[in-house]
């Protein structure tokens, strides 16, 4: 134990991670906020612009709209993933048969790799031959069908389903285990007192599990709000910039845009942006907690 | 003395960590070098890194690929690494890798408005001093062959092929079932056979628009420029044209025109343009326009009984086609003595007989002024498009003209007229906004 005790070797143990981690990580957002002060196509020589990208920025429609986009898949992976993967672990914790089927399917999304899911929704979504239509068609609700991710008022929320269905297995493992760490004293005390199902779940098994849950909505917040590989392979952002999330929209104006300078700000805005919500959703649910 | 065994211990995991960290960067070297089973061969060769897009499966990629290996072969003092990446990624790799100074010695390059900035950057090299070897020597290129890849007067790489990118591919049964026995003549007349194989239930035109080029490498560059003229890139260029100008907002409104007919199939911005063929080669639509590179998918695939006809858009009284020369490969401006040498040499092998004669064959419209071989096994549908192309008289390509930004929102203005996100006025608004920023 007095391994740890000693600050010198923490100090030793800790430096190679972290100067990777530094050299990969950290010193390249100062190097962002450097960039974003200029104007630059990535070959020829930088120009200092001031705060022009900024400007520009704040008056562009298309990047206020992947602004709203972002919000949109924040809101859907919270009020989406948490809740539902939180009745699935609830559900399958208990003894039911064929539980440990429904474990491996339900955690089987975030295996798959996001190109081979964006693919393959996008084929289900497809208007023409996809098979969201086509059952819709089966069961007499032709009517419903849509062109899922070619149509601007759909293509969000059809992306947004995706994403939910691709990381609830992982929130619903988390859960799991975090249910299984529950005392089964507390819960046969609950028993002899005569708690139902209901209070023992409100009243013993929530509240032991409530930091892991804070923890995964943290998680779930900032996995959203860099969301980027599954959007570009299903819409690349579009039709028409209806699908376009910030960092797609870095992605475009950085790379096949070549303004490295502009997309620079983005990624600075971006990263403004994910502390100041990272912050305040801390604090909230901080105060919860008490 | 258990402290001391602690001690060894930190020791050794950070002497390990570090070890780790320096292999780790050695093998990344390695990787990116590609193939070296040339390197034991011989010590003293010259090594030249060549990059180009990727396309398996298609024929002229793999024409050129069977050059470059024979290339390699004959030539044990150079030593060639070659390092492919596939297509779609392949421009976002080159300008990634330009931006942080890393450049190959040899890379493939696109004309115009893609090699300026490679140009003004200064990473790329003129070749004006073996473009002899093409206009005099072998006599295979003229002068203005090289036009395509030269900024300010300097050549910057070989010609193969020139690409016109609009070409429409129709099924001549299903024009016959409509009542057309031949493919209009009149853009009224297209306009009626659009109507004509609606009302027999068939969609008239795949696209696939996914990635956004194809309404405008495709469909704008050879339909504005039925309405604009030659020049109009360069007036909007030097500020005498606006996209605002009305008969730009007028080829805009044929793209409107076709959405609103609903000419295409409805999942026209969620498939790519390789599936548009599959549509069209499964019978699915009347109609495919493409560029000319999409023949060789469709000749591929299609079923032996199906009657293709190859025409272009019968719009105004103009029969102009966009068209740019293909890729060609640059050099490295870093590169000088023997690896320059090296270079001028493969360059110099690549660009001959062999290769534009194994283009032709497989339906690429050539430069060159060679002959298609006599023992060529040409398909008649690659005549008839060679024959079509004949007829045609260049326009500019917009994506080879434009900068990348106003490029990057033409393409998305033209999403949105497909989506009734912009109206044709509204889009050419937005497109000359974009311009005029770009000229400050």
């Amino acid at each position: 134990m007095h391994l740890l005790k000693n600050r010198w070797i923490i100090t030793v143990g800790i430096l190679p991670a972290l100067f990777i981690y530094l050299l990969f990580s950290i010193v390249p957002i100062f190097i962002s906020f450097y960039y974003s002060f200029m104007s630059w196509n990535g070959f020829s020589e930088m120009q200092f612009v001031g705060l022009a990208n900024f400007k520009e920025l704040f008056q562009d429609s298309v990047f206020w709209l992947s602004v709203r986009n972002n919000i949109l898949v924040v809101l859907a992976s919270v009020f989406g993933q948490i809740p539902i993967a939180l009745a699935l672990a609830l559900l399958l914790n208990r003894k039911i048969k064929g539980a440990k089927f429904f474990r491996t399917v339900g955690f089987m999304p975030v295996v798959i790799s996001t190109v081979v899911i964006s693919i393959t929704w996008r084929m289900i979504y497809n208007s023409e031959y996809g098979m969201l239509n086509n059952f819709l068609e089966a069961i007499g609700l032709g009517a419903l069908a849509q062109n899922w991710l070619g149509d601007p008022t759909w293509a969000m929320i059809a992306v947004c389903i995706t994403i939910i269905w691709q990381f609830v297995g992982l929130y619903f493992i988390i859960f799991l285990s975090a249910l299984q760490t529950v005392p089964n004293e507390i819960l046969e005390a609950a028993d002899l007192d005569g708690a139902s199902e209901w209070q023992k779940t409100r009243f013993v098994v929530l509240p032991s599990i409530w930091n892991i849950i804070l923890v995964s909505i943290v998680l779930c917040i900032s996995g959203s709000l860099k969301t980027f590989d599954l959007i570009f392979v299903m819409t690349s952002g579009g039709p028409a910039n209806a699908t376009e999330v910030m960092a797609t929209y870095m992605y475009n104006k950085t790379f096949e845009g070549l303004r490295y300078g502009y997309g620079s700000a983005i990624s600075v805005l971006i990263f403004i942006f994910s502390m100041v919500l990272i912050l305040i959703t801390t604090k909230l649910l901080r105060r919860k907690e008490v | 003395m258990k402290k001391w065994l602690h001690y060894l211990f930190v020791g050794t995991a950070v002497i390990l960590i570090s070890f780790l960290v320096a292999c780790s960067g050695d093998s990344g070297e390695e990787t990116s070098s590609g193939n070296d089973d040339g390197a034991e061969a011989n010590d003293d060769a010259v090594t030249l890194e060549f990059w180009r897009a990727e396309d398996i499966g298609r024929a002229d990629f793999e024409v050129f690929m069977d050059v470059v290996e024979k290339f390699n072969e004959e030539h044990p003092d150079i030593e060639l690494q070659v390092n492919t990446t596939p297509h779609a990624d392949y421009r976002t790799r080159l300008n990634t890798q330009a931006a942080g100074g890393q450049l190959p010695d040899i890379f493939q390059v696109w004309p115009g408005a893609e090699l300026q900035p490679l140009v003004d950057g200064g990473v790329v090299q003129p070749i004006n001093d073996i473009t002899s070897y093409w206009t005099e020597e072998t006599g295979l290129l003229d002068e203005e062959d090289f036009e395509d890849f030269s900024i300010n007067g300097d050549a910057y790489a070989v010609p193969a092929n020139t690409n016109p990118t609009h070409m429409i591919f129709y099924d001549e049964d299903m024009l016959a079932d409509a009542g057309f026995d031949s493919f209009p003549e009149t853009y009224d007349e297209f306009l009626q056979l659009v109507d004509e194989l609606k009302a027999n239930d068939i969609t008239p035109i795949a696209l696939g628009n996914s990635d956004a080029w194809v309404l405008q490498s495709v469909y704008i560059s050879t339909i504005a420029d039925r309405f604009t003229g030659n020049d109009f890139l360069e007036g909007v260029a030097n500020g005498e044209r606006a996209f605002t100008d009305d008969d730009f907002v007028q080829s805009l409104g044929v793209i409107e025109e076709l959405v609103n007919k609903e000419a295409f199939n409805a999942d026209l911005n969620t498939i790519d343009s390789s599936q548009m063929i599959d549509y069209f080669v499964q019978g699915r639509t009347a109609m495919v326009i493409d560029g000319n590179w999409g023949l060789s998918a469709i000749l591929e695939n299609m079923p032996e009984d199906k009657n293709i006809g190859i025409a272009t858009m019968p719009l105004n009284d103009k029969n102009t086609v966009s068209s740019v020369a293909g890729t060609g490969h640059a050099i490295n401006s870093d590169l000088e003595g023997e690896e320059l040498e090296a270079a001028h040499t493969f360059l110099k092998y690549v660009y001959n007989e062999e290769l534009w004669e194994g283009l032709i064959s497989v339906g690429r419209p050539i430069i060159a002024n060679v002959d298609i071989p006599d023992d060529a096994d040409i398909h008649p549908l690659t005549e008839e498009m060679l024959e079509v192309i004949a007829d045609t008289k260049p326009a500019p390509v917009y994506d080879a003209t434009l900068t990348p930004a106003v490029n990057d929102q033409l393409e998305n203005e033209l999403q949105s007229i497909t989506v009734g996100g912009s109206t044709p006025e509204e889009a050419a608004e937005n497109i000359q906004r974009v311009a005029e920023s770009e000229m400050e």
